[in-house]
């Protein structure tokens, strides 16, 4: 038997390359970067149809609202009532060799209410962090053994959701609400490289390359909020938000192999609304988010407070085909959290507008909410993606 | 009706709008660049002095001249060689039509060879081919030209030869037809009964040998045979018979050099070599071990050609099997097991060029990479020559004996499992 003798510096020379490649792959944050890859992922607002059309508010908002930003706006229901918000959207992402489009989809958020008497008993299950992303690239490895083209394939699926349980207590013209949800759900991150036969050579075949792994996302959420009737016009609302540490556990084939903990914000959201006139409202909201207490410890990640604010004005004066049609304008802007470390902090802003429909005799109410906007510059914030929105809510026995 | 009508228009515009954003993939314009996970596929050349542990050795004797697909017939100064035989299953009756009659007597005999004009080096000139008897009996495992049997020496190097059979002339040279002969039939001259009876009676003991005569020319037979003309009782008639050398051989002049330390491929008797060796765990802080091996070969460099006639001289395949024991323990009664990768053709010339020989073990080397055991053995490869029975020459190729660059190469193309993180 032969033992390696001073050969061995030499791969270890030839192969210091390819570990710094190995090493640096993950941290590349480049122009080419959809948001949902950025940090952990995209923050999904958790707000119904209306809300989004009215500048994304969702806070005391003037006769209820299926958004899950405040406990204590279940108050504002006085009957049971149900309702889910899907929002997909039309992403196009700009990259310095051009746009090229694609389409996130996302069940937004349900929020289920039963009134008994002055307490208000929710029920919600919201999106909270978008991870989802794919991403194609096709190339060429030219090896001593031949040329062969490749495409190679990287995907992330999967994302953090809440489940939540909320009471909230009227108390004359003031609601007082606290919520307890559980952070949960889960990333796949695939990795497939599929060669083709050598160029020239169809027998000459190197299969593929692929991995996977998943992790489980967990931890705990507690807000506390309070709303009040300002007048018989007007509503303020605010909540607070903490959260324990989220918790990753990285759990591929059944075995726990790796876990990692990012701490949490806390949050901060004021809204309200005033009837301005019989058919006029008036919406407005806006928060504050702590995410720059989230340390990445791996990836060249950056965090960074978070501001939002938007506002809105709903119309309801129309009729069409004989049923009443509000409408609704707005526009918001908010902060994102995660940027590439090389870059500046993302902000998005959009023009919003939107309807809704009241069907089966009053019973149900259809909202559509569209959001136009962009997030990030190319330049200065390495993603830059501009955005449609589609947010549709079907309410039951809302009002 | 119309509040009907515009639940309908509602619902419509909303599947439209759901089924506007479909979740296509982006395209991404280089690894480099793309997000998420990469991990590079690597390509490394191990040289076996950079490897745990190589040992190569070669193992001969699986094709002896006895049980070789041709003889050779050659009276060159640097390659003398002739066939042995015994003619052992002459019979002592025949059919005719549908009688068995014992047969009476033969009238006529010869040795017809069948040559294998592609494989042999013609003679330019015309050459004798003459039968004799042998007055020792050979064993046809064992004989070579200075010995009947392993410590029976001739008495004459390249066998006793005892009674003139007969011989013929012949001249290989393309006829108006285009073709060249590729029979050569030698006729016994004498007593043909008695010689055949003897033959019969003795189970061909002690046998013959075929001696070709002139310069020039290795003749590559495939087949030599006994064709006899033979008298059935009550008959005045004759029927042939005809009946193969059992057992037949061939014995040449110089020996084939003993293997040293090189790797040698194919020959007579024929070689081939056998190798363990261990691959690293890792590489650095690349890990191989549990990697996706793409391509694994072993890759061999030539020596110069051997020295003729020894010198593989026509296009032979070599195939890589996996050896199912330790080839070190147990010698050329390692068990072989499937092949690994296709077979490769081996070109004198290109050998001779110094072209490396690459062996697929890439199958091999996958089941090292996936096996989640502690302790696994060592890789065992043996490359051997396809046909094994129809080279005379062979080739040899530098060992871990060798100084660098010379010896084998372990060389691998293969993608380490990418490493998922969170930010």
């Amino acid at each position: 038997m032969r033992r390696a003798g001073p050969g061995r510096s030499a791969w270890r020379s030839r192969l210091l390359a390819a570990v710094v490649a190995v090493l640096a792959a993950p941290v590349a944050l480049t122009a080419q970067t959809p948001v949902t890859d950025l940090g952990l992922g995209y923050p999904v607002p958790p707000i119904d149809a209306r809300a989004a059309a009215l500048g994304g508010t969702g806070v005391g908002l003037y006769g209820g609202s299926f958004s899950s930003r405040n406990p204590a706006d279940l108050t504002m229901f006085s009957n049971p009532a149900i309702g889910a918000t899907l929002a997909p959207e039309s992403v196009k992402l700009k990259t310095i060799e051009g746009e090229q489009s694609s389409g996130r989809s996302r069940f937004v958020v349900m929020q289920g209410v039963l009134p008994f008497q002055k307490w208000r008993f929710g029920l919600n299950v919201n999106s909270e962090l978008d991870q989802d992303w794919d991403v194609i690239l096709t190339d060429t490895l030219r090896t001593g053994f031949g040329d062969y083209p490749y495409a190679e394939s990287r995907q992330h699926d999967g994302g953090v959701s809440s489940v939540g349980l909320s009471v909230a207590y009227k108390l004359g013209p003031l609601g007082l609400g606290v919520e307890g949800s559980a952070l949960t759900g889960n990333l796949r991150q695939v990795f497939r490289r599929s060669f083709d036969p050598a160029v020239g050579d169809p027998s000459n075949q190197i299969g593929f390359a692929a991995g996977d792994a998943r992790w489980s996302w967990s931890g705990w959420r507690f807000r506390a909020g309070l709303t009040g009737e300002i007048g018989r016009r007007g509503i303020l609302s605010a909540a607070i938000t903490t959260y324990t540490q989220l918790e990753a556990e990285k759990d591929t084939f059944g075995i726990a192999i790796g876990t990692q903990k990012f701490d949490m914000p806390l949050e901060v959201s004021v809204g309200g609304s005033v009837v301005l006139t019989q058919k006029f409202m008036l919406a407005a909201a806006g928060g504050w988010k702590t995410w720059s207490n989230t340390d990445f410890q791996i990836l060249d990640s950056e965090s960074a407070d978070v501001m939002w604010a938007g506002g809105g004005l709903e119309y309801v004066g129309l009729n069409l085909l004989g049923l009443p049609v509000p409408l609704r304008v707005g526009y918001r802007y908010t902060d994102l959290p995660f940027y590439g470390g090389q870059y500046e902090q993302l902000s998005e802003q959009a023009y919003t507008f939107g309807f809704g429909a009241r069907i089966a005799g009053g019973r149900a109410a259809l909202d559509f909410g569209v959001e136009i906007g962009s997030r990030g510059n190319v330049e200065t914030t390495g993603t830059e993606e501009s955005f449609q929105r589609i947010s549709l809510s079907l309410g039951i026995n809302s009002r | 009706m119309i509040r009907k009508a515009g639940l309908f228009s509602l619902l419509a515009s909303t599947v439209v709008a759901l089924g506007a954003c479909t979740e296509d993939p982006f395209l991404a314009v280089d690894s480099e660049s793309a997000p998420g996970v990469a991990t590079p596929t690597l390509e490394i050349s191990l040289e076996v002095g950079e490897l745990p542990s190589w040992r190569d050795t070669t193992y001969w004797g699986f094709v002896v001249p006895n049980s070789a697909s041709f003889s050779l017939l050659s009276d060159q100064e640097e390659l003398r060689a002739r066939p042995l035989g015994r003619f052992s299953t002459i019979p002592d009756s025949v059919f005719v039509d549908t009688l068995r009659l014992a047969i009476d007597r033969f009238t006529a005999a010869r040795i017809r060879l069948s040559v294998d004009s592609a494989l042999s080096e013609l003679p330019t000139d015309s050459v004798e081919l003459a039968a004799w008897t042998l007055s020792r009996s050979f064993d046809a495992d064992e004989a070579t030209w200075e010995l009947a049997r392993e410590g029976e020496p001739w008495t004459t190097p390249g066998g006793d030869l005892e009674t003139f059979l007969g011989a013929d002339t012949f001249s290989f040279e393309v006829d108006s037809l285009g073709s060249i002969i590729d029979t050569a039939v030698v006729r016994f001259e004498g007593n043909v009964d008695s010689l055949l009876t003897a033959w019969r009676e003795s189970d061909g003991e002690p046998g013959f040998a075929v001696v070709l005569s002139g310069p020039g020319g290795v003749l590559r037979t495939s087949v030599m045979s006994l064709v006899a003309e033979a008298v059935p009782e009550g008959l005045d008639t004759t029927v042939t018979i005809v009946r193969g050398a059992l057992p037949g051989t061939f014995i040449f002049d110089p020996p084939t050099p003993q293997p040293t330390t090189r790797l040698r491929l194919a020959g007579l008797p024929s070689a081939r070599y056998y190798m363990d060796f261990r691959l690293p765990d890792s590489l650095g802080f690349i890990p191989l071990r549990g990697s996706t091996i793409n391509r694994a070969t072993l890759e061999f460099r030539p020596t110069a050609a051997p020295s003729e006639p020894f010198d593989l001289r026509a296009n032979i395949f070599a195939q890589a099997v996996r050896l199912l024991a330790d080839p070190f323990v147990f010698g050329e009664k390692t068990p072989i097991g499937s092949p690994l990768g296709s077979q490769e053709l081996l070109r004198p010339d290109s050998l001779a060029s110094g072209n490396t020989m690459r062996y697929d073990i890439t199958s091999l080397v996958r089941l090292w990479s996936l096996a989640n055991v502690d302790s696994i053995p060592p890789l065992r490869v043996g490359i051997v020559p396809i046909p094994e029975n129809r080279q005379f020459g062979f080739w040899e190729f530098f060992s871990e004996e060798d100084g660098p660059g010379l010896r084998p190469v372990v060389h691998l193309l293969f993608t380490p499992n990418p490493t998922f993180l969170l930010p």
